[in-house]
């Protein structure tokens, strides 16, 4: 097992480095940028900050803009969108490139391996969510306001969980499906339905997006089970899988 | 004992039947060809026996020992060299034997060494660079570098150039007799086969029709020409012949005494007894399994 963690890790960093790159220049520039001009809106549209005074005064709010803007809208967008592309090629990758035979033939376990690719998955996801969010924090100190760190800490925590749980899902979607675009595009789509329907009263527990910025004891609970769950599943899965 | 032993082997793709009811052995320190046309069931039979199928009915043991498909220890025994797969191009030929060596837990320096000795791979250029050919002799090296006391190989000099594919062979004869190794490879190469087999397994159809050794197949096996002796004399039923000009073409295959028997009791005379080229035994038997299917 170390040894494919080893080579998963080699294999997988550009990706992950250019991820890194990717939310730590988002949370770098934009958010920055973001909270400049909406805070501005305050001053220079009094009219509208009569009408709508309340709900202004949360704009200057430094712990508002980080929930809305940041974990509620840019991170959980790429998170979710990362933790798919690292997690629909840990084997379909493998049989796309038709390395699956030379690695499924050693004397090594499918589920060692499986458990290998799904770590360094989880791991090269979770990084550059916690880097750019630590970017945040720095440019939170810029701004002389209180910041709620338990707040900020459950929504980290938060996407954490819920990312690696799209990791899991998308591994599990990619022992079925030998196709990284196919799979992708199914779970992308399975993933949108699933937001969609969840207007539905009856179906709203299928709002992915809830896992991200949703209830924190539920979240947490949700992903956790829900990354148990699919790893067994996934488990079954490898161990029947055929190359 | 024997390195490897199948039994009743059923695979199915859907509707196709790739395997129904093989069974063959392979004794220990053989090299046995397993021979078929294309869709025979070859690399799916290859493909169960290293564990990368595992829906199938049937049983496989490896030096005695029952292997089911979640089975990962036995396959240290096993070096397998497959017909179509691919390595991490990213890699060069050294990290790739590295890797190889920290996941089976064996270096294999000094087969490695032996191995550049003979073909001289070019270990440290990325394996993108590689030829086909070059891919295949950087598996052989793979599948060999842990010492394996059983060699699987399918279609082993597909993309090699004659040169190559002498020394490989040349090289596999000389590593299996000093070492004992069994060997157990497909090919679509008649003359190979003959070449290094000492044992050859005929599958059609994903069954077993001929289990022989090499020598035995070719000892009982001719082309006799017969002649009616007498103007009454009837060919037997169950041979097939080719008629012309009086003069009758019987393929002896794996059974030349008893067919030179029936045909002398049956009032033939054998003009001529020829013996016959391996290739044609082998596709003589594929046609004669034809004609008796059918």
């Amino acid at each position: 097992m170390k040894a494919v963690l080893k080579k998963e890790f080699k294999e997988n960093l550009l990706k992950a480095v250019i991820e890194t790159a990717l939310l730590s220049g988002i949370a770098a520039t934009l958010i920055p940028f973001g909270y400049k001009i909406l805070g501005s809106l305050e001053t220079q549209i009094p009219m509208v900050m009569q009408k709508y005074g309340e709900l202004f005064a949360k704009l200057k709010d430094l712990n508002f803009f980080i929930v809305s803007q940041w974990f509620g809208k840019n991170l959980l967008e790429l998170a979710i969108l990362f933790a798919i592309i690292n997690g629909i090629g840990i084997i379909a990758g493998e049989s796309e490139r038709k390395t699956a035979i030379f690695l499924f033939s050693k004397p090594i376990s499918r589920r060692s391996i499986y458990c290998a690719k799904i770590i360094v998955a989880t791991v090269y996801t979770v990084v550059p969510i916690a880097i750019s969010t630590f970017l945040i924090l720095l440019f939170a100190k810029t701004v002389p306001q209180h910041i709620n760190y338990v707040l900020f800490l459950k929504l980290l925590a938060e996407s954490i969980f819920a990312s690696s749980l799209t990791v899991v899902l998308s591994g599990a979607v990619s022992i079925v499906i030998d196709d990284r675009i196919k799979g992708g595009f199914i779970l992308v789509v399975a993933i949108i339905g699933a937001v969609f329907l969840s207007k539905i009263k009856m179906f709203r527990f299928l709002n992915y997006t809830l896992l991200f910025t949703g209830d924190f004891a539920r979240s947490i609970t949700f992903s956790l089970v829900g990354i148990a769950l699919l790893v067994i599943l996934s488990i079954h899965l490898i161990d029947r899988k055929e190359f | 004992m024997n390195a490897i032993e199948c039994k009743g082997l059923k695979k199915s793709y859907r509707t196709i039947e790739a395997l129904r009811g093989l069974s063959f052995t392979v004794p220990e320190g053989s090299i046995t060809g397993l021979l078929g046309p294309n869709g025979a069931g070859k690399t799916t039979t290859l493909k169960i026996i290293n564990g990368l199928l595992t829906q199938y009915k049937g049983e496989v043991r490896i030096f005695g020992q029952p292997v089911a498909p979640s089975d990962f220890e036995y396959r240290k025994k096993i070096g397998f060299v497959p017909e179509e797969f691919s390595l991490y191009e990213y890699m060069s030929g050294s990290e790739i034997i590295a890797f190889n060596g920290e996941i089976t837990g064996k270096e294999g320096k000094e087969i490695i060494k032996k191995l550049q000795s003979i073909f001289n791979l070019p270990l440290e250029r990325k394996i993108a660079t590689y030829s086909r050919g070059m891919k295949k002799l950087l598996s052989l090296y793979l599948a060999l570098q842990t010492n394996p006391r059983l060699i699987i190989l399918d279609e082993p000099t597909d993309g090699l150039d004659p040169i190559v594919r002498s020394k490989f062979f040349d090289f596999i004869i000389d590593y299996v007799s000093n070492s004992g190794t069994t060997v157990l490879f497909s090919s679509h190469i008649i003359p190979e086969v003959e070449r290094i087999s000492d044992r050859v397994v005929f599958i059609k159809n994903g069954k077993k029709i001929l289990e022989e050794s090499v020598d035995t197949l070719k000892e009982n096996s001719a082309l006799f020409i017969v002649k009616r002796e007498n103007s009454n004399a009837k060919m037997p039923p169950d041979l097939l012949y080719n008629e012309k000009d009086g003069y009758f073409e019987i393929f002896a295959i794996g059974n030349v005494k008893f067919v030179k028997e029936k045909l002398l009791l049956s009032g033939f005379e054998v003009v001529k007894e020829l013996p016959l080229l391996f290739e044609q035994i082998f596709v003589k038997f594929m046609e004669a399994y034809d004609e008796s299917s059918a």
